[in-house]
């Protein structure tokens, strides 16, 4: 087990998880539970641990994953100040301590302004009801979401939603395909997806593939296309980091399954990536059983997340071991 | 997960200890989806604090998602195991690793045996309901074959009981099935629904 990757971890207060603890994540992690459940909430709590060192990088994930939120209902460019200031209030409390970072936030209400107290890994700072918080947007790198998406995707955590990533941000990820040589992979494994796709190219601003000797915007194929490039691209570009996808199964065929699975458990291994993705498919389960049996591959966990009989959210996580036998005996695991 | 759970001896899913207990499950009209099969391969497993199945099913009950468990497990015979052999044993030391995992307010045991012998395992427990005539001609058979291993004895058994009774599997009727009729039962009542 890598000494980066998070194993541990305990929700002290965010969203619908209070003293929430879950224990033993591996390399790639697959967590299941029904609608509402907070398969995304968990998700987004392990991507502001993992990803916000200081202040500023906590100020960028709330906003960030508001914003992944928030998609379907905007357009990204026109974010103003004012529309991050509010994403900002949409977190009141972020209370997580794990193996990897303990961070706490509070938003306090004093008469109509707000003081904001973060504890980053014991370093405090108290951002007072006299200062604008507004101020501190503008003055960081938040203030300009373009920017903000330059850090992602120069960082190496990376969160895909279940719509996958935007032309802009695929384009910085294939960026480090071409740092990293693999144009060539990652075409072969695009032919393999749909084989009369015969290249991948970033054409000016817009992601294109070749298909009949001729070049059509990405956004012209399915979104299961668009999800299964992002999904490769962030797989090298989280190298030594982490990779968080969400409704990994969206758009993509069952007779596709097993072979994301085993690109995810192969380019994880090779980049040292720690991989989190939730589903809802029973299909996306089972293969990523079967692949991982296929691979012998036992860095993997998979976690249910359930309500118990006082409506608390509480995490089952399994081991290579213990999935493998609720698998080979047909229990109900989603 | 399913909030009713069975352990049993055996690896595959449909072994002849679950095929029993599933009739008997589907005659008493109790809801078969609401359970969960638990295989523990041979009866040793039983014992392992640490597997597979033991883990689940501790996180299962500690996130209260499991609501009732029974173990279902062979007594054997003592002189051919003096650790985990025979009616007495089986029970003290599976009463020993229920209380070590913490399932002791929601579990419950049947041992599987000739149920006045207080010896054997789920086949002498079938043996044990049928007519005395073709139980004796069956165990006299048995006694003079060279088939001594468990192993052998389950399958010869299973094989003669198949072709002496292929219409009627087991006698649900007979009063050797009240005990685990009634385990069954309880094992249902009150069934939450998560």
């Amino acid at each position: 087990m890598d000494s980066h990757f998070l194993t541990d971890i305990d929700i002290i207060d965010f969203k619908c998880f209070q003293n929430f603890s879950a224990k033993g994540f591996k390399r790639v992690n697959l967590i299941g539970g029904k609608n509402n459940i907070g398969k995304t909430a968990f998700m987004e709590a392990c991507y502001i641990n993992v990803f916000a060192k200081d202040m500023k990088s906590m100020l960028f994930t709330f906003i960030d994953i508001k914003v992944i939120r928030e998609k379907a209902n905007l357009i990204t460019k026109d974010l103003g100040v004012g529309k991050m200031g509010n994403y900002l209030r949409a977190n009141k409390y972020y209370d997580v301590k794990s193996n990897v970072n303990c961070q706490t936030f509070k938003s306090i209400e004093k008469d109509v302004k707000k003081e904001y107290h973060f504890n980053i890994n014991n370093v405090l700072t108290n951002i007072g009801a006299d200062v604008n918080i507004y101020t501190i947007i503008q003055n960081t790198e938040l203030y300009n979401h373009e920017d903000g998406e330059d850090k992602i995707a120069n960082s190496n955590t990376c969160f895909i939603d279940s719509f996958g990533k935007g032309d802009d941000s695929l384009i910085k990820l294939y960026q480090t395909i071409q740092k990293q040589d693999k144009e060539h992979e990652l075409n072969n494994l695009i032919k393999k997806f749909d084989s009369s796709i015969t290249n991948f190219k970033v054409i000016g601003d817009k992601p294109q593939c070749k298909t009949n000797d001729k070049y059509r915007d990405l956004t012209e194929f399915g979104d299961g296309l668009k999800h299964y490039i992002s999904i490769i691209c962030a797989l090298y570009a989280c190298k030594n980091g982490y990779l968080f996808i969400d409704e990994i199964d969206n758009g993509i065929y069952y007779d596709q399954l097993d072979r994301l699975w085993e690109i995810i458990l192969t380019i994880s291994k090779e980049t040292n990536c720690q991989v989190f993705a939730t589903t809802h498919s029973k299909e996306m389960i089972e293969s990523f059983a079967r692949i991982s049996q296929k691979l012998n591959e036992q860095d993997i966990s998979y976690t249910t997340l359930v309500k118990n009989d006082k409506n608390e959210v509480k995490a089952l996580v399994q081991s290579y071991g213990m999935f493998m036998y609720s698998m080979n005996f047909e229990h109900e695991v989603r | 997960m399913k909030n009713l759970v069975i352990l049993h001896e055996g690896n595959a899913k449909p072994t002849h200890d679950n095929h029993l207990i599933i009739q008997l499950i589907q005659h008493l009209n109790l809801d078969i989806q609401s359970i969960d099969f638990y295989p523990m391969g041979r009866k040793s497993n039983f014992f392992k604090l640490g597997s597979d199945p033991y883990l689940l099913l501790k996180s299962g009950v500690e996130n209260k998602q499991i609501q009732k468990i029974l173990f279902i497990i062979d007594a054997d015979y003592v002189e051919n195991d003096i650790k985990y052999g025979g009616y007495e044993n089986t029970e003290n030391k599976l009463n020993q690793i229920i209380k070590e995992l913490g399932f002791e307010k929601i579990s419950d045991i049947f041992i599987m045996c000739d149920p006045i012998l207080k010896t054997g395992y789920l086949e002498s427990f079938i043996l044990s309901t049928i007519p005395e005539a073709q139980r004796k001609c069956i165990e006299d058979f048995l006694n003079c074959s060279e088939f001594k291993s468990k192993e052998n004895h389950k399958a010869i058994l299973n094989q003669i009981y198949k072709i002496a009774y292929p219409q009627s599997p087991y006698d649900f009727k007979h009063s050797h099935f009240d005990e685990l009729k009634e385990k069954l039962r309880l094992l249902f009542e009150n069934k939450g629904g998560h």
